[in-house]
């Protein structure tokens, strides 16, 4: 079965919509901010952030819903709600009831977490309730429910990084069981000091602009941003008399546990090679069917190079072209797997593989090429895009044109 | 979507698991906190019980890793040297992963973190992934904890809220494809529409399913999930 991509909305640090981040995809902008050039944030990291204040996003927010503070919530509403306007049409001609949202976040409310929790701990009848309801991961969902959707499914998956990936396999697998005709999926997460100091504990970091790919890496810089695509069978969107002469598709998918270690790869790559293995399965395709792969390209070295050694185990010496685009946005956790599916498709329509910022010494893939250093035009069909999560859930998902 | 088979139900009130021989690792059982040791425990228990290698594992809570949450947290605040063990422990997927190590079973792994509902969700993705992918057998544990935070904040919002009997509670069992000597019940998901399971203020999803268990195993409750649809048959 054939999933067509009928809707799209994303928000992050290079751009606050669909047409806005295509443009600094193509521009090669980088939205990663060293500590002296943060916005609203001050933290003493680099960091990919949205461009908005939280009360700037609280004005974008047009629902009953006004109570809304966490960051996490806002971001996934503004990106939500770009995909089902996008999708506008099929959404309309769909009841209720066959439509259903599978929606992603590892920080979920703990932005504001830690403001409730710094009163509560010095007197346990403080801290303001505002900062604390929306703590659990599926309260930003009240956001994604209003008009149409309040009657649908919602669900919520966490599996660390892979986990917006993962909600797309979930809709693929509804839509296919005949339990939904369309399928918003995807995921957010906005930046928050428990993971900025949760990563820095893990000393991962790098202290300038992470330089994914790069033999001499150091570490990954934090990303925020949420992004979502409105999912439809091929049939169904043709019954509707949609025009599908341009419609990208999700092909395959595949997830597998690397079963090594919480925050490492296995040194033979276990898990990313089965994720990879199982999408192209699922796809119907052999390896040569694939034309560009959107690396998961964290900028750790644990990452980067298990990620290669995934690769070369599947495509050999003669790999597709491929790059990272963590340069750009940052590591945005529960979103990267999304906005990796949508950078793919983002590619396919341009017919263009996007380049590794800041590839100073590119490693030795020993695939037949370096990573992509700069935006390269090419024939692009199919594109395999890799999201890799602590806990080592590993997820692929391959999409493309027919 | 045909039915599918209930079997290998182990609960946190499971008595005779011997956590040394389910979780050999010390220096793993070490770093884990009580919930943790828990549900990956009767997992891997329920794994045993059942003899099959399940080709999925599902893991479902509504509020996860509330102690080492609250834990990463007092070391932020109080500026102490962060350990990154409670802030990898917090991450939801974690009793997930662990099983799957432990175990060496690469296959499919996945959490829902989705409040009360977390544990339905976890039985519909079960029941596609039988019906649907091929699989033959599927691992789902759901656990939850509450701590006396949550618990304080849930009375200020619920001044009628009870502290649950057990601070933690955990339910694993296994899904097959097809009837077993060890099938317990059968479910099947009705009405996608009817899973809409938000407003319960209670903590633990794994209440929801306790009160399965219970229904299968001592005829005690009523099915717990008749009202979302879901129709549960004892065998």
């Amino acid at each position: 079965m054939l999933f067509g991509i009928a809707g799209i909305g994303l928000i992050s640090s290079i751009g606050l919509c669909y047409k806005e981040t295509l443009d600094n995809l193509k521009g090669s902008s980088c939205g990663i901010r060293l500590p002296n050039q943060q916005t609203h944030y001050r933290y003493d990291v680099p960091v990919g952030d949205v461009s908005l204040s939280n009360q700037e996003l609280q004005q974008r927010v047009h629902t009953d819903n006004k109570a809304v503070h966490s960051r996490t919530a806002l971001l996934s509403y503004v990106a939500f709600q770009e995909a089902v306007t996008h999708a506008q049409t099929i959404i309309d001609a769909t009841p209720s009831d066959r439509i259903a949202v599978i929606s992603a976040t590892t920080v979920g409310g703990m932005d504001c977490s830690p403001l409730f929790y710094k009163e509560y701990i010095k007197d346990t009848s403080k801290g303001r309730l505002r900062n604390i309801v929306g703590h659990p991961c599926h309260s930003h969902l009240s956001l994604l429910s209003e008009g149409k959707f309040k009657e649908c499914y919602h669900s919520d998956i966490s599996t660390a990084c892979s986990s917006s990936a993962n909600t797309i396999a979930t809709g693929c697998r509804l839509i296919a069981a005949g339990l939904a005709d369309v399928v918003i999926c995807g995921g957010t997460d906005a930046l928050s000091s428990y993971t900025i100091d949760g990563f820095k504990s893990l000393m991962i970091y790098d202290k300038e602009l992470c330089r994914p790919l790069s033999s001499d890496r150091t570490g990954l810089n934090l990303g925020e941003a949420a992004g979502y695509i409105v999912i439809a069978s091929d049939d169904y969107l043709k019954n509707l008399k949609a025009d599908t002469s341009q419609m990208i598709y999700i092909k395959g998918d595949g997830n597998a546990c690397d079963a090594y270690h919480q925050t490492a790869l296995s040194p033979d790559a276990c898990g990313p090679t089965m994720a990879m293995q199982k999408a192209l399965s699922k796809a119907g395709l052999t390896p040569d069917g694939i034309d560009y792969i959107h690396m998961h390209g964290t900028g750790t070295a644990n990452n980067d190079s298990t990620e290669l050694h995934a690769i070369r185990n599947i495509f050999g010496a003669s790999a597709p072209s491929f790059s990272s685009t963590k340069g750009h946005t940052g590591h945005t956790l529960a979103a990267a797997g999304v906005l990796g599916v949508i950078f793919s498709y983002m590619a396919i329509e341009s017919q263009s593989a996007w380049g590794t910022l800041r590839l100073t010494s590119p490693m030795d893939s020993e695939c037949g090429h370096p990573p992509l250093s700069k935006n390269t035009p090419m024939r692009i069909n199919n594109v395999i895009s890799n999201a890799f999560g602590f806990g080592g859930n590993c997820t692929s998902i391959i999409i493309g044109k027919l | 979507m045909k039915e599918v088979y209930i079997e290998s139900i182990v609960t946190s009130s499971s008595e005779n698991l011997d956590i040394k021989s389910l979780i050999p690792d010390a220096n793993m059982r070490r770093r884990m906190t009580a919930l943790n040791k828990c549900a990956t425990m009767i997992g891997i228990a329920a794994i045993k019980l059942s003899n099959i290698t399940p080709e999925t594992i599902i893991t479902a809570t509504g509020y996860g890793f509330l102690n080492d949450s609250e834990k990463f947290l007092n070391d932020m605040l109080s500026s102490e040297q962060l350990s990154p063990t409670p802030f990898i422990q917090s991450t939801f997927n974690t009793v997930g992963s662990n099983v799957a190590t432990i175990t060496k079973n690469n296959s499919a792994n996945i959490t829902y973190v989705n409040g009360y509902q977390s544990f339905a969700d976890a039985l519909l993705d079960a029941q596609m992934r039988l019906c649907i992918d091929d699989c033959k057998a599927i691992l789902i544990i759901a656990f939850d904890e509450v701590t006396d935070t949550v618990l304080n904040i849930a009375k200020r919002i619920d001044k009628n809220t009870q502290r649950p009997s057990n601070n933690i509670s955990a339910v694993a069992m296994v899904i097959t494809a097809n009837k077993t000597e060890r099938s317990v019940a059968h479910y099947s998901v009705g009405n996608l529409q009817q899973i809409n399971i938000h407003q319960h203020l209670t903590i633990h999803t794994s209440e929801l399913a306790i009160k399965l268990a219970s229904h299968i195993c001592d005829g005690k409750l009523d099915n717990p999930l008749a009202d979302y649809g879901i129709n549960v048959t004892l065998i």
